[in-house]
């Protein structure tokens, strides 16, 4: 009876540390420089926040990466927030100029990790500004991605401010766009390779149609090409730059 | 004649094997890794010591009855500047880090105070500070853990007092500041909802 007791403890205790390790929440893959893993941010925010985020790269070589999460618990929202900083690598490599935006939307946390390269246009006491101007009365009303839109705008307009009167950055990383010709021998493989499945199914394609229930339109282009084979996702973005955090911003909680 | 050339050849082939086979580079190099790390958490360290006054200016405009408190401050402040070796830094830090709990936990008791914008500004940039202390804090010490490890494994542990590799001790958070991390189980859908 005792022992049996004692077993049953020991199980819960053991059970307790385990579902207090599985809800860790795990750091996710970026979705382009919006993830929206909570679900609260109208498509065309996304696409207005995206927009305002690659005009700030293309001008600065600094990015914005914004990221909503239901929950962070059992972690703080500062250290999840560090983690995915850690991960992710917000930012231009060897200049570091990355802002991370995490919103907790059942936890009502906020919270803004700056890059080493943007600390001194984005003093924590500015980022703390910024927030309780531009951000927090939005969430208080309930508009959250509206909050987060005027956030990434006032950062963004804040960067460029600081990067005024210098030349656009060059990008190291050239070697990723096509040259003409390798466009050209893609494309010519896309040919052969659509002729050879039209060639082998009748036309029809009827064979993948039964594989993939879903249709072609599933895969975007038509033909089945593995997901995110011509930089597909979050409309040319292709991961983030390779900057480093030190700690630096500010938290609110509304 | 020859007993000597044997005896100078011994003596090169122990000291090479003891400064470069058995670890002798790699004890340098790890050192060399928290001496970087420290730099780093002392940048930091100052950057608080910079911001201090400032925050106590305010803070003193609104609360003029909580003179033990600025005092505490002031003192703690003082010690880690007086510091010297990286002990003493590293237990300075830690008082000076408590004392400025207290500072702004009187804070909350002044709603005038919480409404001032120098004052929102002043601590958002202490919270910072202290946020890249704790993450300059928390790189240090894996730089310490990764020195001990091997200064304390076979065979390095054998001869490393002897060469005058000590171990190096970690710069743990003051209590105060540790905080225990809040368990919910009452969210099943919320690890599922992040994937």
């Amino acid at each position: 009876m005792r022992s049996a007791n004692l077993a049953r403890g020991v199980l819960l205790t053991v059970l307790m540390a385990l579902a207090a390790h599985a809800a860790e929440p795990p750091v996710p893959q970026p979705q382009g420089y919006v993830t929206d893993l909570a679900g609260v941010i109208p498509p065309d925010a996304r696409q207005r926040m995206t927009q305002t985020i690659q005009a700030l790269k293309d001008k600065t070589g600094a990015e914005i990466a914004v990221l909503t999460i239901p929950t962070t618990e059992p972690l703080d929202d500062f250290t999840y927030a560090m983690r995915v900083a850690d991960a992710w690598k917000v930012g231009r490599k060897g200049q570091d100029t990355g802002v991370l935006i995490v919103l907790v939307t059942q936890d009502r946390k906020l919270r803004i990790l700056t890059g080493y390269g943007v600390e001194g246009m984005l003093p924590d006491g500015l980022v703390g500004a910024i927030q309780d101007r531009e951000m927090v009365p939005s969430f208080r009303a309930g508009r959250l991605g509206e909050g987060l839109e005027r956030g990434v705008a006032a950062i963004a307009e804040r960067i460029k401010k600081g990067y005024e009167g210098e030349p656009p950055p060059r990008d190291q990383n050239q070697g990723g766009e096509l040259s003409p010709l390798a466009l050209l021998v893609i494309l010519l493989l896309v040919f052969l390779f659509l002729s050879w499945l039209s060639s082998r199914s009748g036309g029809g394609g009827g064979r993948y149609y039964r594989r993939y229930p879903g249709g072609f339109g599933g895969y975007g282009g038509g033909f089945p090409l593995p997901p995110g084979g011509f930089g597909g996702g979050g409309g040319g973005f292709d991961g983030f730059g390779g900057g480093s955090f030190g700690g630096g911003g500010a938290g609110r909680s509304w | 004649m020859t007993k000597s050339t044997a005896r100078r050849a011994l003596v090169v082939l122990l000291g090479a094997f003891l400064f470069s086979g058995c670890g002798y580079n790699q004890l340098v190099a790890l050192q060399q890794g928290i001496q970087g790390a420290w730099a780093q958490v002392q940048n930091q360290l100052q950057r608080r010591n910079d911001l201090i006054p400032n925050l106590v200016e305010t803070v003193k405009g609104y609360a003029t009855h909580e003179a033990s408190v600025f005092e505490a401050v002031a003192n703690a402040r003082s010690r880690l500047l007086a510091a010297g070796t990286r002990d003493e830094q590293i237990e300075a830090a830690q008082g000076l880090q408590s004392a400025l709990g207290r500072l702004l936990a009187i804070a909350e008791q002044y709603p005038q105070l919480k409404a001032n914008e120098q004052f929102n500004r002043l601590s958002d940039e202490l919270a910072g500070t202290e946020n890249r202390i704790a993450v300059e804090r928390m790189r240090y010490n894996e730089a310490v853990k990764a020195y001990n490890t091997f200064r304390n494994s076979v065979p390095t542990v054998l001869y490393a007092n002897w060469l005058g590799f000590k171990e190096e001790k970690f710069f743990e958070a003051p209590t105060e500041a540790q905080q225990v991390p809040k368990v919910n189980f009452g969210a099943p859908g919320a690890t599922g909802a992040t994937k």
